[in-house]
């Protein structure tokens, strides 16, 4: 009887004993501190600085990600259609060569497989317009055959007549032409004019490509459209094609092939996966781009050499001056391996055991890990900002949020630094669209409402925008300075200029489970609006809930008053989403983006004359006076940006780790970075 | 009997049909649908979107979604999951349950076998200290924040110990550099099997090994035959899967830490149940009169006690079994286990409606059948209840 008694107590003791080692030891602190920066870390770069000489690098290392989700595919159909989950790109991206890409860190649009930069299309008699673009030779897929003209004609056509969904139409902008109402149903009206875009393409000879757009097309439509379009390998796709063709579904059929065995035209060819376990890339030592070296200069210019390709090329400027970056690309890993976590806990135990050497997320670094990574000798930290904003809108359909200075009063109470402050520097606070990290698009002059000033003086500023514009109260707020608040009593019974009772307002954001940062936001909202006497109140809603309300068509679009949601920004070397979101004919009542209501005849014709811009230079004048005057507008008062936090071992060199969005919009620089021996 | 069951069956099957419904039109009641995460993308059109619906069948009035679905549902077709569009929903639980059930089934079972013999322990000894001791270790087990715990268990034999790997089901570098012609799943398939045989074979001969006439012999039959079974185990394997026994060794190694884990955590309900179970039945007629009678305190405690403690902790144990597949969350996310619980919340949370309902319909079968053999078992286990019309 006795030694069951004992063992059992022992094994309680012990079982105790260990958890509270375990609890204490998580947080003893090492001696050893660690660089934490891209700035401190041994390697090259940052921004505007000259690369410096890195240690010696291993050659033919395995490069281990963490990643957090399974593929779902391994069809790039499939990944470029419906299944765009950011994990499929991750694996399976740049491995499809386009005419252009893009060069980072500056964000710079460069060829690819064009031999130089976008020529201008021309106007043919039918209306029609058309450029021819020639493609390089020798560039090769990872089976031997030559990339040529045919494979992008191949693409579009399967796009076209297969009717390949998910991003597809978007990338190949494809000509829609007008509908014609169905005379057959008199009640309701079928027809659609006709959506201008590529009509067709074709290969003039293996290195030749010629578009006809039924339109002219501007940078979003060729640049930016066709010109990323990627090139699939015919040889490889054509004979599935074929087989998809005879199925009652061909979309379907060549979504549910397996892309195993596809070339590549990339540093990586993808060589496998486990589901549920790994994925896994291999190097393509022949890779076109391969040991070739990419300078960028103080003036903007940019150069790639690669002497044993035969190529010198330098754009944007004549590539002299001061070089701010310098590297060379690899691929220097044998292969690349995709592990997959279930959290990000379980992966920083294994980042900081060495079974991988970097977390690779689209969030980023989760910010409660943010100290364990700061405290392991082993580890760097790197922080980003995000291509995206969060922000507040208005429903601009309604009375008072249709006056520009009710808008602009709370857009002034908002205190940006004071929620970084708050919420510890979880976020960085934004004044303008385009995120002031796109350095070549953001406009430095766009205006910063209300910057710097002191409750008081934030105050006073709104008090006078909403008096000026006719506001009344029959108690007239008075403000606190020693509380921050308004005083009790006063505020009361706000009036629009017209002496109508401004009505209480719904200030719909997602709940704090969802996203602490907006939540809070909008709880702090709630109180300096409240301090100016408008009767706001903060509703955490469900993010469904809150994109259904904002996204209703019709009278339906009036049923919400003000809400925070945030935007992804997508392609940063084109920011047109100002035209998406702000110009009037994309009102979201009539199933457009710009939820607000927001309309403007000068924004409306900037917006289409961006659309229409066929060079950069043009088009950023546009981006940068859009900006500037939507701002002031403030349909939106853009809040905050969050920082995409990133870890990685000491052991890895970066060529650069200062870029938008982090090292995980670049899937972390598979193809050029280097291990220390 | 047969009456009975085939009652039942019936009854089943129209619970399983109004689950099905509630399931379908509680997540329609979800505001929006799957085709809204384009709506994050300026560049895709309405048109697209509505092209994508249409594809999706989310397109008609909701009554027609539903007969749609409800009429493909029984002939079989479980439809094409959304979010991993166009893989079918059977090709998907049927990759991901094994990993589950793998992982799950050892764990209960671990647990409840701990749990049962410690709680049979404890009401024999009731008032001991021991009994403070260990009841105050199970409601602790019972009531620890489960993600936290599971950390924990990960930083001390994984990360601090290095006994065990930290997570994932596989060593990668292993899988990776092997010429193999199988995959994971085909791995987990026959490792289920061999337990589903051992257990079988286990099972059939403590049953026959009990009704011998001599203890000794029966004794030595049970031994017997799981020692045979454990030797043809590793002859079958030799024979038959050569080649998979390395990567079913490492999925074993793998399996340690969860399933230590999550049997730490759940031993403690099995325990208590059990312990107040006996307390129950300690205090009837017939173990008074058993040791009246002079009985040893071991066949009292065993034979008298225990089997008659057995029938609410088996209930609850077949039924628990049912809801196995649906895994669980935590215990996934933690150990990097990508089953059916990162599976269906990723489902649902992404209104992929027919991997949802998919998956759903996988417990709800299973839970039903669970009643049904509940039912049927609890005539046998205990005499006394007899099935009424």
């Amino acid at each position: 009887m006795t030694q069951p008694r004992k063992l059992w107590t022992w094994l309680a003791v012990i079982a105790v004993f260990a958890l509270i080692a375990a609890a204490c030891g998580q947080g003893t602190p090492t001696e050893t501190t660690t660089s934490t920066t891209a700035a401190q870390s041994s390697t090259t770069t940052t921004e505007g600085s000259t690369a410096t000489t890195a240690p010696p690098a291993a050659q033919g290392f395995t490069y281990k990600m963490g990643i957090f989700n399974d593929l779902t595919t391994d069809n790039y159909w499939a990944y470029i259609g419906p299944e765009s989950e950011v994990w499929n790109g991750y694996v399976l991206g740049s491995q499809h060569p386009a005419l252009f890409t893009l060069a980072y860190p500056n964000i710079i649009h460069v060829p690819d497989l064009a031999t130089g930069a976008a020529n201008t299309p021309e106007e043919q008699a039918d209306g029609t317009w058309t450029v021819t673009q020639e493609i390089r030779k020798g560039y090769m897929w990872s089976d031997g055959t030559e990339v040529t003209a045919n494979d992008l004609v191949f693409t579009y056509n399967v796009v076209k007549d297969f009717g390949l969904g998910g991003n597809w139409p978007s990338t190949f902008n494809l000509y829609v032409p007008e509908t014609p109402d169905d005379p057959a149903t008199t009640d309701v009206d079928e027809s659609a004019p006709a959506r201008d875009g590529v009509t067709n393409i074709e290969a003039v000879d293996d290195y030749t490509v010629k578009v006809t757009f039924s339109a002219q097309p501007g940078i979003s439509m060729w640049q930016n459209g066709i010109g990323f379009a990627p090139f699939m390998p015919e040889q490889f796709w054509g004979p599935i094609v074929d087989e998809a063709k005879n199925s009652d579904d061909p979309a379907a059929a060549l979504y549910a092939a397996s892309g195993e065995g596809e070339p590549s035209a990339g540093g990586l060819i993808y060589a496998g996966r486990e589901p549920g376990a790994f994925a896994k890339n291999v190097a393509n030592q022949d890779a076109y781009y391969a040991g070739t070296t990419y300078t960028f200069y103080a003036d903007g210019s940019f150069r790639q050499a690669n002497a044993d390709k035969g190529f010198d090329e330098v754009y944007y400027g004549d590539g002299t001056g001061d070089v701010t970056l310098e590297y060379t690309d690899g691929p220097y890993a044998k292969d690349v391996l995709y592990s997959i976590y279930g959290d990000q806990n379980a992966a920083l135990l294994a980042l900081k055991s060495g079974e991988i050497d970097f977390m690779l997320t689209p969030l980023g670094l989760q910010s409660g890990l943010k100290q364990e990574v700061l405290d392991s000798p082993d580890l760097s930290l790197i922080a980003n900002g995000s291509n995206g904003f969060r922000y507040l809108a208005f429903n601009m359909r309604k009375s008072p949020m249709n006056i520009r200075e009710f808008r602009r009063a709370v857009g002034c109470m908002i205190d940006k630094e004071f929620l970084q402050q708050l919420l510890q520097g979880a976020i960085i606070p934004a004044y303008s669209l385009v995120p002031a990290a796109n350095t070549f698009w953001a406009n430095p002059n766009t205006e910063q409402l209300c910057k710097g000033l002191s409750g008081q003086e934030r105050f006073d500023t709104a008090m006078g925008m909403l008096k000026d514009a006719g506001f009344t109260w029959d108690v007239e707020p008075q403000y606190d300075a020693d509380f921050a608040s308004l005083v009790p009593g006063t505020g009361t019974g706000m009036k629009d200029p017209d002496g109508n009772p401004v009505p209480e307002m719904e200030i719909l954001a997602p709940g704090a489970g969802y996203d602490p940062l907006r939540s809070t936001a909008s709880i702090w909202i709630e109180q300096w609006a409240g301090q100016l006497g408008i009767p706001a109140k903060a509703v955490p809603t469900s993010f469904s809930v809150i994109v259904d309300k904002v996204f209703a068509e019709g009278e339906a679009a009036k049923d919400w008053d003000w809400y925070i949601l945030g935007w992804g920004l997508g392609d940063p070397s084109f920011p047109d989403f100002h035209e998406a979101f702000f110009a009037s004919w994309q009102d979201s009542a009539e199933g457009g983006f710009n939820t607000p209501g927001y309309s403007d005849p000068q924004v409306d014709e900037w917006a289409q004359d961006l659309l229409a811009a066929t060079d950069v230079n043009t088009a950023r004048d546009i981006v940068h006076k859009l900006d500037a005057k939507i701002v002031e507008d403030a349909p939106y008062v853009v809040l905050f940006q969050t920082p995409v936090l990133e870890a990685y071992r000491n052991t890895l060199i970066f060529p650069f780790t200062d870029t938008l969005d982090g090292l995980q919009n670049l899937s972390g620089l598979p193809t050029s970075v280097q291990m220390q021996q | 009997m047969l009456k009975f069951i085939g009652k039942r069956t019936v009854q089943n099957i129209l619970v399983f049909i109004v689950f099905l419904t509630a399931t379908f039109f509680l997540l329609q009641a979800q505001p929006g649908d799957i085709t809204d995460q384009f709506l994050s993308n300026p560049k895709i059109t309405p048109e697209v979107r509505q092209q994508f619906a249409e594809r999706l069948g989310l397109t008609g009035t909701l009554w027609e979604q539903y007969v749609r679905y409800m009429k493909n549902f029984f002939t079989g077709n479980l439809g094409v999951s959304f979010s991993e569009y166009p893989k079918e929903v059977m090709d998907i639980i049927a990759e991901r349950l094994p990993r589950t059930l793998a992982l799950f089934l050892f764990a209960t079972f671990l647990a409840f076998i701990v749990g049962f013999k410690s709680g049979k322990l404890l009401a024999w000894r009731r008032g001991k200290r021991g009994e403070h001791v260990i009841t105050l270790t199970g409601v602790f087990f019972q009531t620890v924040f489960y993600p936290w715990f599971a950390v924990v268990m990960i930083w001390i034999f994984a990360f601090f110990l290095g006994w065990f790997p930290a997570g994932k089901f596989l060593t990668v570098d292993k899988w990776l550099t092997a010429e193999r012609t199988f995959d994971a799943n085909a791995v987990f398939d026959r490792m289920l099997l061999t337990v589903l045989a051992v257990a079988v074979l286990i099972i059939a001969a403590e049953i026959i090994g009990r009704r011998m006439n001599s203890r000794v012999a029966g004794r030595r039959f049970i031994w017997g035959t799981r020692v045979l079974t454990l030797i043809a185990l590793v002859v079958w394997w030799e024979a038959v899967w050569p080649e998979m026994i390395p990567f079913a060794l490492d999925i074993a190694y793998h399996l340690v830490l969860p399933t230590v884990t999550l049997s730490f955590v759940g031993f403690g309900g099995w325990m208590l149940l059990t312990r107040a179970s006996m307390l129950e039945t300690l205090r009837e007629d017939y173990i008074l009169t058993a040791r009246a009678k002079g009985l040893p305190d071991k066949v009292v405690r065993d034979r008298h006690a225990a089997r008659n403690a057995l029938l609410p902790v088996t209930t609850s144990l077949v039924i628990g079994l049912a809801f196995l597949i649906g895994g669980g969350v935590v215990t996934e996310t933690v150990f990097s286990w990508p089953g059916m619980g990162q599976t269906l919340l990723s489902a649902a949370s992404q209104q992929d409606i027919p991997l949802t309902i998919g998956a759903f319909a996988f417990i709800a079968v299973l839970a039903l059948i669970a009643h049904l053999v509940v039912d049927i078992m609890y005539m046998y286990l205990d005499p006394r209840i007899r099935v009424g019309g």
